[in-house]
């Protein structure tokens, strides 16, 4: 059977107020169906499943800041708007950046993969750099919004193993395994939003043009 | 919206608008709006009807409005009778004295009037500011909610930080005696706030930090954190204190 927690034991456990609880659900950051309506001795009780909501308080509890909650809203919301894709030469252009020579001609991108491509974009990597950017696509998006996630790369034989931590103060490599490479995720996860911006707003205003 | 291109329309006496993006619509008398209207400004007075969904920036409504789809506005203005058939959302603040009902959802920041606000399924609100009835079968949430009663208002669940219900008429003279007659009282399953005040409410389960239960209340169940004030009027099934780390 699923593990549930009630309402009153979430808000003693979490450390939260129910103003907040039903704010976040407002917001669209607590589904719905995670509201669990069950009769009790003490008649209708409302159970959340325990790992999922904890887990889900824990990171809102992490963002630092409303416009955080709210892209994450958004995306919940709104999927379609997530995987927009524009074109990546005005994307690239928008970064100031060169575009990558596989994506010259009439291709889109979506927002993750320009991210994905921009953060791989290092020298050393060499052919890894594709490698690095698949990887980066299928974090959660949560995770991007984390204010310390961290990227760490290490030179394997054959190639290279990445990881992500939420938090740069807590990883131990081991004596004489520095990672070879390291990044933090969330300011360029940051700076390519605020290219992404631009860019959307090049190609309005270039598609407003007759 | 605010592109120059868009066109204004204005009818007056009986007519219809067709569907549309719009800068302004203005009318007055008897009009219908045929499919969906997505407009910078709306201004009705008499009567309004529409088939489709309307979309405004600033939506002012006189007398009597009804439409079928759903309402997107930024800021309202309605006093008479406003029918929504799908949903309303209200991006910054609606001001209502009339009767609203709504089919759907009531979702955005703010909706405060005088009157009666039923909604079919739920309320999402920021602040919920009225005075009169609010009836909705099932979960009405708002960070702020008060509630000045003027009648029988009836609620499925009631959850939110700030909660406010009153009875206590706050005119004097003969319109309080006339007020004094009405039977006012808030019918509700379960309320579920950090600060609650309720006057005048029959609740199964009141869940809360700081709970004020004031004169004609009848709460079979109440869970408190930090403080209970129950009036000598008011009924309490059973007080339960739910501190941290024990119940």
């Amino acid at each position: 059977m699923e593990d549930l927690i009630s309402k009153k034991a979430l808000l003693l456990e979490a450390g939260i107020s129910y103003g907040q609880l039903y704010r976040w659900k407002r917001k669209g950051l607590i589904p719905e169906a995670w509201f669990v309506r069950r009769s009790t001795f003490t008649g209708q009780e409302t159970f959340f499943p325990r790992e999922a909501i904890l887990e889900r308080i824990r990171w809102i509890q992490g963002m630092k800041t409303d416009a955080a909650l709210d892209e994450l809203a958004e995306k919940i919301r709104d999927p379609a708007q997530w995987e927009k894709r524009l074109p990546a030469d005005i994307v690239w252009a928008a970064a100031e950046k060169s575009v990558p020579v596989d994506l010259s001609e009439g291709v889109e991108v979506s927002r993750v993969e320009f991210f994905a491509r921009w953060a791989a974009d290092h020298e050393g990597l060499g052919q890894n750099r594709e490698t690095l950017a698949a990887f980066l696509q299928t974090i959660p998006a949560d995770w991007l919004e984390y204010p310390d996630s961290v990227l760490y790369g290490f030179p394997v034989s054959g190639g290279w193993r990445f990881m992500i931590a939420r938090s740069s103060e807590a990883v131990w490599f081991g004596e004489n395994s520095a990672p070879a490479l390291q990044i933090a995720l969330a300011d360029v996860w940051k700076q390519a939003k605020s290219c992404w911006e631009e860019a959307e707003r090049r190609v309005q205003t270039q598609g407003a043009r007759p | 919206m605010s592109d120059a291109t868009l066109k204004s329309v204005k009818v007056s006496g009986s007519g219809s608008v067709a569907g549309g993006e719009y800068d302004l619509v203005k009318g007055s008398g008897s009009i219908r709006i045929d499919g969906d209207v997505t407009a910078e400004s709306i201004e009705m007075s008499g009567s309004l009807k529409s088939q489709g969904m309307v979309r405004s920036g600033s939506f002012r409504v006189s007398g009597s409005a009804a439409v079928d789809g759903d309402v997107d506005l930024s800021d309202g203005r309605a006093s008479g009778s406003l029918k929504i058939g799908g949903n309303l959302r209200v991006d910054r603040e609606a001001h209502i004295s009339g009767s609203l009902t709504v089919g759907g959802t009531i979702a955005g920041e703010s909706l405060r009037g005088s009157g009666s606000v039923r909604a079919g399924q739920e309320i999402a609100l920021e602040r919920l500011t009225w005075s009169g009835i609010v009836s909705c079968p099932g979960l009405v949430s708002a960070d702020a909610f008060d509630l000045q009663l003027g009648g029988h208002a009836e609620i499925g669940e009631l959850a939110g930080s700030t909660i406010q219900v009153r009875s206590t008429a706050e005119t004097l003279g003969w319109l309080a005696w006339l007020q004094w007659s009405i039977q006012k009282q808030l019918t509700v399953g379960e309320i579920s706030g950090d600060h609650i005040l309720l006057e005048s409410t029959e609740a199964s389960v009141v869940r809360g930090d700081d709970i004020v239960i004031g004169k004609k209340c009848r709460v079979e169940r109440v869970e408190y954190r930090d403080s209970l004030q129950v009036d000598a009027e008011s009924w309490v099934g059973s007080r339960i204190c739910v501190a941290d780390g024990h119940e």
